[in-house]
């Protein structure tokens, strides 16, 4: 994903560079591809379930340019990202943390599909045969029904 | 299956509705604050008259720092707080504020209105003051205490209790 | 027709919800009165209940939508949703359009199922049928209840408003209009597998008898669910402009948990049609699917959560669901684990290496994805409780969820090719190598064209390559031992085949349709170009292979909206990309019309913002292959309705075998 970008914005460079001679042919602003790579890593704080990088509200326009001036000062996508985390917390970001409250909900998903499956695998290796009650007979007339029931299945060439 | 799914099932279960009876008496919009134990930093500004002005512990005062703006409701039911707020503890604390996201003119005229509790009011134009200090929402107000560390941040429009237990907390 | 007529006329659709809810009350109690007063009559009146419920609720259902129609804003929701200049399609979808509608559609499809149901069971179990319709006369009360109650449709704002408040521009949308009924069919139609569990656990009947029953039931129910997500992420692709069509959301995990576990118990039944096993998964699964629906119902409506498209918050109704649905939720599954051994029988697995088993990962796969759905959509609220807050978003979610998508469709391509009760792992390799063979050449291509992909990229090819081909290999398989024992041509053997054999390769077509799914999310995902620039009159962008020079912005009135339509033309063609802003002057929410050009090979997507200093704001994408995810939506659709199509001939006789075999039971 980001990567890919990467790749693009390269290729982009490239050819304006080299096609300088287009009039009118503009390119995204290194600068703010970066400052939406980070935000996308942002939760938007007053929003509900959006990123930074998508939200059109006031402070998650405020803190796009200060990611922007953050940038332009030198600073580093990890730097930027702690600026905002010691001021909001955790919640400001995106994906859970690895460490501490967000660990969790890391590791629940693999212990799931784990458990599952031993489960699974030990509840179907020991599962008797249970015995079969004897059903009473079935009368001749239930018997016929079922016959020509499934003579009319045979006829239309159900082989599977 | 075996007998033993009571076990996941059930418990599970309860904590599924407790869960959910919970989240009906929560509030998703709260955040609770990382600042909190942490020194207030130091910003530097002007206030609404131009005159230059630092924020963070003012006069050497354990200080409430209360954000407000004239387009924010909710900061008109908490400002008569504040008026009594400031009146009551008058000389034992410093009362400033930040004007945030607010143009002049308004932000003055809503205070000659409805009363300035404020020794003055820092204004935040761009809002960049409030997201030093993880402002999101206004009102908030910070509770700082004598030795500039944050002891409270309230994200609600105060009560005259809370100003009143904020202001016992800066004094532990 | 205002005045008199129209303001009495909501009245009687109000005093007709009112009556099916006594008349529920009835139905519900029908068959516990009858064996109490032994009154067999009583106990079929539950069947005729459920019609009158029935016509009922279409009598409440056309008054509200007649009172949209001619624009009666004495009605109160009429009022907060609708509006003199609203498109008519969008006046009568605007039903829908809140929560209090919604809500009357919700209970008005369960009362037309259960007529349904009432009308299927009269001929194949008439004995149970009584208790069924109870079952679902209890749901339909806790709706009916929550609707006549605490968010009541019919409620009357007199004076009446002058001019209504406009529906929701979000909602004035095809997609979107029939975004929630597609949904609530899925979600009421899970309502009756879960009666049919709940039946068999009350009546002791036997599950064998009624499985095959529900599986049309509930491949219904799933369809319509795969249609309602995908009308969802479809109107979310090309409206909420940021080119993508699935965030995680809440409220879309709230549709996403009962669709995951629906696709386990449409496998499930299958197992237990062909072999004698898994009987109390399927009944947890039936149970449980519809669990969830009820659970996407409440988070929706709640507030609980915070969520994009969550509905308008209130608490007090939410105490209300929270309560219906406790009750459910410790009556089914109280039921269920108390008394839900019901069968007698059961076969035991010949070997873990065999198509069963592999079924058995399947639901535990699918259980797993749910139960993470579930567990991370909650955990934030949890974690809220001990004070501390956190966020789930996107990357979490797929970082989760696509490895383990990846299994599924690894098991998508083995299953077909392992043979029931035990696998001979020579026959297994013979059908398999070719397929991984390719699949490992197929990664490697992959990573030769772009190595700084994600790996998701890689493993997601491979795997599509594997399942494509080991379908393919199974059907020229099956294919070529018909054309040997018929004595037919190849490919009439085929047709022949697909023909006959409609439930085996409709499944075979929902299958490709989720591969053609997975090559478009792989594309749009994983290979999207983005930009985002300033643009004057005349500039022209470079991106994803295309070129895009912006002509300037046309502005315009239409319906009840002002646009302001930006005009990109795609160079090299005769294209021109119509962005637009719109104002909607009563609800004053302005909304974004993303421009789109879509191929079968990308979409050129672009979002017209605000104008900076004579320049326009500009976000340009181009996602690969995402129409293709439409695309397998329908193919989809069409395997569904290809396995359905199967003669009623055969739907008789397996059902009257079924009910006789019943008779001895």
């Amino acid at each position: 994903m980001k990567r890919s970008i990467k790749t693009v914005l390269t290729s982009v460079l490239l050819l304006s560079i080299s096609s300088l001679v287009f009039s009118g042919e503009v390119v995204e602003d290194p600068l703010e591809r970066r400052v939406l790579d980070i935000a996308s890593k942002l939760r938007c704080t007053v929003c509900q379930n959006q990123p930074v990088a998508e939200s059109n509200s006031g402070l998650a326009k405020d803190m796009r340019a200060v990611i922007k001036e953050k940038l332009q000062q030198g600073k580093e996508e990890k730097e930027i990202i702690q600026f905002f985390v010691d001021r909001y917390g955790d919640y400001v970001l995106l994906a859970p943390p690895k460490t501490g409250s967000g660990l969790p909900i890391w590791l629940l998903p693999p212990i799931f599909l784990l458990c599952a499956l031993l489960f699974a695998v030990v509840a179907m290796k020991s599962g008797r045969e249970k015995k079969v009650t004897t059903l009473a007979p079935l009368s001749e007339t239930d018997q016929e029904r079922i016959r020509h029931a499934r003579k009319a299945m045979d006829d239309s060439g159900e082989d599977k | 299956m075996t007998r033993h799914i009571w076990w996941i099932i059930l418990p599970a279960l309860v904590l599924l509705i407790g869960l959910l009876a919970y989240g009906l008496t929560s509030n998703p919009k709260h955040i609770p604050s990382p600042l909190i134990g942490k020194a207030f930093p130091t910003l530097q500004g002007q206030d609404l008259n131009g005159n230059p002005v630092t924020l963070g512990l003012v006069d050497n005062k354990p200080t409430i720092v209360n954000v407000w703006a004239s387009w924010c409701a909710a900061c008109r039911s908490e400002h008569n707080v504040l008026l009594r707020g400031a009146r009551r503890y008058g000389d034992d604390i410093s009362l400033v504020a930040i004007n945030y996201k607010d143009e002049l003119p308004n932000a003055r005229r809503w205070l000659s209105r409805l009363g300035d509790p404020y020794q003055w009011s820092f204004h935040d134009l761009s809002g960049r003051a409030g997201l030093e200090l993880g402002v999101y929402g206004v009102p908030e107000t910070f509770f700082i205490n004598k030795k500039g560390i944050i002891v409270e941040k309230i994200s609600a429009p105060l009560t005259d209790k809370m100003f009143a237990d904020g202001v016992a907390l800066m004094f532990e | 027709m205002q005045g008199f007529l129209g303001n009495y006329l909501i009245e009687l659709g109000h005093l007709a919800t009112f009556a099916a809810f006594i008349l529920s009350m009835v139905q519900a109690a029908a068959p516990w009165l009858a064996a109490r007063l032994q009154s067999p009559a009583l106990a079929r009146s539950g069947v005729m209940a459920s019609y009158i419920v029935l016509i009922l609720m279409i009598i409440g259902g056309a008054t509200l939508i007649h009172a949209f129609v001619i624009g009666d804003f004495s009605v109160k929701y009429v009022a907060s949703h609708s509006n003199a200049e609203l498109p008519l399609l969008y006046k009568v979808t605007a039903l829908w359009g809140g929560h209090e509608g919604s809500l009357f559609l919700w209970a008005w499809i369960l009362a037309g199922f259960t007529a349904i149901l009432a009308v299927q069971g009269k001929r194949l179990f008439p004995l149970r049928l009584p208790v069924m319709l109870s079952v679902q006369a209890c749901l339909l009360l806790g709706f009916l209840g929550l609707i006549l109650f605490l968010s009541n449709p019919f409620e009357r704002l007199l004076p009446a408003a002058i001019a209504g408040r406009d529906l929701n521009p979000l909602l004035q949308d095809p997609g979107m209009a029939f975004h929630p009924p597609m949904l609530y069919f899925g979600y009421v139609g899970f309502s009756i597998p879960f009666a049919f569990a709940m039946t068999a656990i009350l009546t002791r009947w036997e599950t064998t008898l009624w499985i095959g029953l529900i599986r049309r039931w509930t491949l219904f129910a799933w369809t319509m669910l795969t249609i309602g997500i995908m009308l969802g992420g479809w109107w979310a692709y090309y409206e909420l402009g940021w080119g993508g069509y699935w965030a995680w959301d809440p409220v879309e995990n709230a549709s996403f948990m009962p669709w995951l576990l629906g696709t386990a118990l449409v496998h499930s039944i299958t197992v237990q049609e062909n072999r004698r096993m898994l009987q109390t998964w399927n009944l947890f699964l039936a149970i449980s699917t519809f669990a969830l629906s009820l659970l996407g119902t409440f988070l929706v409506r709640s507030g609980v959560l915070s969520s994009v498209h969550a509905f308008a918050v209130d608490p007090g109704r939410g105490v209300y669901i929270l309560l219906f649905m406790v009750t459910v939720l410790i009556v089914a599954f109280g039921l269920f684990l108390a008394k839900g051994r019901i069968d007698s029988e059961r076969e035991a697995i010949t070997s873990l290496a065999s198509r069963e088993m592999l079924f058995v990962f399947n639901n535990v796969l699918f259980s797993v994805l749910c139960l993470s759905v579930l567990v991370a959509t909650l955990y934030p609220l949890a974690l809220d409780a001990v004070g501390e807050k956190i966020t789930i978003g996107v990357p979490y979610f797929n970082s989760v969820m696509i490895p383990l998508f990846f299994l599924v469709i690894f098991l998508m391509g083995v299953a077909p090719a392992t043979p029931w009760r035990k696998v001979n792992l020579e026959r297994l390799w013979a059908r398999l190598w070719l397929p991984t063979v390719l699949a490992i050449v197929a990664t490697i291509t992959m990573f030769a064209w772009d190595s700084q992909a994600h790996w998701f990229a890689f493993v997601g090819t491979g795997l599509v390559t594997f399942v494509l081909l080991a379908m393919l290999v199974d059907f020229i398989r099956n294919a070529r031992r018909r054309a040997k024992q018929q004595n037919e041509n190849i490919i009439t053997a085929w047709l022949r085949l697909v023909r006959r054999n409609r439930r085996y390769y409709g499944g075979m077509f929902v299958h490709f349709g989720i591969l053609v799914i997975a090559i478009g999310m792989i594309g749009s995902g994983l290979f999207r170009s983005e930009q985002v620039v300033l643009m004057a009159k005349g500039d022209v962008i470079e991106i994803g292979g295309e070129k895009l020079r912006f002509d300037g912005v046309k502005q315009f009135k239409k319906d009840n909206y002002f646009a302001l339509q930006g005009q990109f033309a795609l160079l090299g063609t005769d294209i021109v990309i119509q962005p637009e802003r719109r104002k909607y002057p009563v609800q004053e929410a302005p909304t974004t019309e993303s421009g789109i050009d879509s191929n079968w090979a990308r979409d050129v997507y672009v979002v017209i913002g605000e104008i900076v200093n004579g320049r326009y704001s500009v976000h340009a994408y181009v996602n690969p292959l995402v129409q293709w995810i439409w695309a397998g939506g329908f193919i989809i659709v069409f395997g569904i309705a290809w396995s359905l199509s199967q003669r009623l001939r055969n739907k008789r006789a397996s059902a009257v075998i079924a009910e006789t075999q019943g008779n001895a039971a």
